[in-house]
């Protein structure tokens, strides 16, 4: 839990087990932060390098500056298809939030349903979810309620999952011991069992709106007519590298803003639990 | 109410031990199913775009001479694929063990990197590569590279210290230390690496397939849907329903043979 100790053990996975003076310390945490930047600019440079001295045409791939000037100058055009991904993103994601948790929350209470569902929960997650765009786009075409459930498919059984197992996580002695004093069923799970289960609710969250982005683009790559996919789509079949690649770049925007929207609301939600995960993250 | 059976009723221990975990799902899905095809034959829904389960299983066998050879395209991607993400994604987590630069430099891009939706690279692929298997199969390594370099990474380092040291002061080399202490004792994280691995390659090679449909399971329910054709599209979904859960239960026979100790340690729970 220290990170103290670890890095005498972190020192003996790579080699002899030397003592640590401070200085090689201070030097190994500053490299640990330059170096994942310096390679990131090793990329950008040798990717500008490369297009620019092999004469690679336009068509093919577009120079990084480029793309991070189209980027910011033609903000007014991908607004509004951001806009729509957005939108899909947030109403399908809420609605697998509410759902997987209620579906959880039945699991829990009724164990025959539990055991129903359980092979399809495995199912999810061996199965290519994708394949149900297609069902979906020709029951409901191509506007946006397909989209929203599609979104909804991929987020619901991951939250499933997650929460369920968060519910079933309580070690059965709290339990009877909170019965022992007396506490009403209600009371009981308010106050011991859902807060005991919201970290594993909240990492279910977390994958949940990464696969949600994903369905998202997925489902506007297949059949959309606006929408930060649609127009990706759209410019490789002009072959127009520098819009394929700006709209690249805000989709990795929202997926970031997404994570770390997630991640906030967690820290707000329960901080007790994030700031122990914090040290284990600082070890590994 | 729900937690695992208490010790004092000893009639709920014996209650679960008499119906099979299996039954309760078969039973849900058959009801699901004699539903649905009961609904499609009342006429409640719509026959042309809901075709009734009779009709996709007829669908399903009937054209198996033209299923099955879509199957073999996108199983050869999937593999490709998943090749390469084994071959690349075990060299570099070694690669990240050994050199501490390497570990410093890319190990955090690579985590950083999965917030990125990866997919969003496919009609990049596509642009490049155009239409044959080249863009599926680099979409399936692009997808399962990751898992599998995380997991090898785990695994070496979770070799016991104390063995390592141990070999090293009877004057083990590097390599023996490596193939006979920390390969072995990796092996159990890396096939959960490889299993993900395995499942994201399919998923990788049908949504390649969906992107820049040419041939394949993929290609084909996109074609099916588009032509309206509902009783084909279910009857591919079928297929590549039986497609995805064959791998995993591939991988899980591959994984007890390889790592027997392992994994029937797990059996125990």
């Amino acid at each position: 839990m220290s990170d103290g100790r670890a890095v005498l053990r972190e020192d003996d996975l790579y080699g002899a087990a030397t003592a640590q003076t401070r200085r090689t310390r201070r030097r190994r945490r500053l490299s640990a932060v330059l170096s994942p930047l310096l390679i990131l600019m090793i990329v950008f440079v040798g990717w500008e390098a490369w297009i620019r001295l092999g004469d690679v045409p336009i068509y093919v791939m577009a120079p990084p500056i480029d793309v991070l000037r189209a980027a910011v100058n033609d903000f007014r055009s991908f607004w509004p298809d951001t806009v729509v991904t957005a939108q899909e993103l947030g109403l399908g994601f809420i609605a697998s939030v509410v759902g997987g948790i209620a579906i959880a929350l039945v699991a829990d209470i009724f164990e025959p349903f539990k055991r129903a569902i359980y092979p399809f929960l495995i199912a999810s997650q061996v199965v290519p979810l994708i394949a149900t765009a297609p069902i979906l786009i020709l029951w409901f075409g191509f506007g946006l309620l397909p989209k929203v459930l599609i979104v909804f498919v991929f987020g619901v059984f991951v939250i499933v999952i997650n929460s369920a197992i968060g519910l079933q996580s309580l070690e059965v002695e709290k339990e009877h011991l909170a019965r022992s004093m007396g506490a009403g069923r209600l009371a009981f799970f308010l106050k011991i069992k859902f807060p005991q289960a919201l970290p594993h609710i909240f990492s279910g969250l977390k994958l949940a709106a990464t696969h949600a982005v994903i369905g998202a683009v997925l489902a506007e790559y297949i059949a959309a007519s606006e929408g930060l996919g649609y127009r990706i789509i759209a410019a490789e079949s002009n072959l127009n590298t520098v819009e394929l690649m700006t709209g690249m770049v805000y989709l990795v925007l929202i997926g970031v803003i997404i994570f770390f929207a997630a991640v906030f609301v967690e820290r707000l939600v329960i901080p007790w639990h994030v700031s122990r995960r914090v040290e284990n993250v600082a070890t590994l | 109410m729900s937690d695992a059976a208490t010790p004092i009723s000893g009639t709920r221990y014996s209650k679960t031990r008499r119906v099979p975990p299996v039954t309760y799902s078969l039973v849900a899905v058959a009801l699901f199913a004699l539903a649905w095809e009961g609904f499609v034959r009342l006429g409640t829904l719509p026959q042309t775009v809901v075709p009734s389960v009779s009709d996709v299983l007829e669908e399903a066998v009937e054209q198996r001479s033209f299923l099955l050879p879509q199957v073999w395209v996108t199983v050869q991607e999937a593999l490709l694929g998943f090749a390469l993400s084994i071959t690349v994604g075990v060299g570099l987590g070694v690669a990240i063990v050994t050199f501490r630069t390497i570990a410093d430099g890319v190990y955090p891009i690579l985590v950083a990197s999965q917030v990125v939706p990866k997919i969003a690279i496919a009609p990049l692929f596509t642009l490049w590569f155009g239409f044959g298997m080249t863009p599926k199969i680099l979409l399936a390594f692009v997808l399962g590279f990751f898992p599998v370099v995380l997991s090898t990474v785990l695994g070496l380092r979770s070799a016991p210290l104390e063995t390592l040291q141990m070999a090293q002061s009877t004057g083990a080399g590097w390599f023996q230390m490596f193939t006979k202490i920390r390969l072995p004792a990796a092996l159990p994280s890396m096939f959960v690496g490889v299993k993900l691995s395995a499942t994201f390659c399919v998923t990788g090679a049908i949504v390649g397939e969906f992107i820049s449909p040419s041939n394949g399971l993929g290609r084909t329910i996109v074609v099916a849907g588009a032509n309206l054709q509902a009783a084909l599209l279910f009857a591919g979904t079928l297929y590549i329903a039986v497609l995805g859960i064959t791998v995993f239960a591939l991988m899980n026979v591959v994984e007890r043979l390889a790592v027997p100790w392992h994994v029937s340690q797990r059996r125990q729970r």
